[in-house]
């Protein structure tokens, strides 16, 4: 695995929440990487919603991956996506989406 | 120092970290241990006495840590690097969430250690991790961790300052 190798549950997430909005192209996306900078603003835009969809589904205690607070993974995922961008050379759309989300 | 450790105004925070290069901090669930996690028996990210098994490198019997420069809690170094993985943390937290900082030097124990992170990137210029710089027994790694966490210092925030 290329990406997310330092914490693969993070890999986990975003796949259970790719399914969960039907966004069918960030499953080729985490496993072979952003390649425009469009894709890249549309990922980090997804990271952002799944981010709030994580918290939604907290509040609701909805089991996701076995458990119905997975926010300890929240600090894994901010390094994991920044590596993720920074290796497909789109960090600065990264942190351009995150300053305005 | 003893003047630094009183700072608890939040709009002074980033001059702090601008100038004092030990300074290192991590956000944090309020109620939650600074250092320690909750136990988990299952899953990728199960804990051992409090740590979590994808943060450190375990002895295959999960009795020891083993040591490694790039394993470790993480920490940030400079205003960017906290000021993005805070936002982050608090969006997807369901409650509000601080910032625990410690200087390290001084109130990081033997056999623990900051080491920046090396992958090239610019968040990663500003991320540490607390790594052990020996092979320890769990529950040492535990009593070391649980020390650093006397020493921090706590700032509550509101979550819009950062």
């Amino acid at each position: 695995m290329k990406y997310f190798s330092r914490y693969p549950h993070v890999k986990d997430l975003i796949i259970h929440y790719a399914t969960f909005f039907s966004e069918d192209k960030i499953f080729q996306q985490q496993e072979f990487g952003v390649a425009t900078p469009q894709e890249a603003e549309q990922f980090s835009l997804f990271i952002w919603k799944m981010v709030d969809q994580m918290r939604n589904d907290s509040e609701t205690n909805t089991i996701v991956l076995g458990s119905s607070d997975n926010s300890e993974m929240l600090q894994d995922i901010y390094y994991e996506i920044s590596s993720f961008m920074s290796e497909c050379g789109f960090e600065s759309v990264w942190e351009r989406v995150s300053e305005e989300a | 120092m003893e003047e630094l450790k009183q700072f608890k105004c939040l709009t002074d925070l980033n001059e702090v970290i601008a100038k004092i290069s030990s300074f290192k901090a991590r956000p944090v669930e309020r109620g939650a241990h600074p250092t320690l996690y909750d136990e988990r028996s299952d899953g990728k990210y199960r804990t051992v006495m409090g740590v979590r098994v994808c943060d450190y490198k375990f002895s295959s019997d999960f009795q020891w840590v083993l040591p490694d420069e790039q394993m470790g809690l993480s920490f940030s170094s400079t205003w960017q690097n906290l000021k993005g993985v805070y936002k982050l943390v608090s969006r997807g937290k369901t409650k509000p969430v601080d910032v625990y900082w410690v200087l390290s030097g001084a109130d990081i124990p033997s056999g623990m250690a900051f080491i920046q992170d090396r992958k090239p990137s610019s968040s990663a210029k500003g991320h540490y991790f607390l790594t052990v710089t020996e092979k320890i027994k769990v529950s040492t790694l535990v009593e070391k961790l649980t020390l650093i966490a006397h020493h921090m210092t706590v700032i509550r925030l509101a979550g819009k300052i950062l």
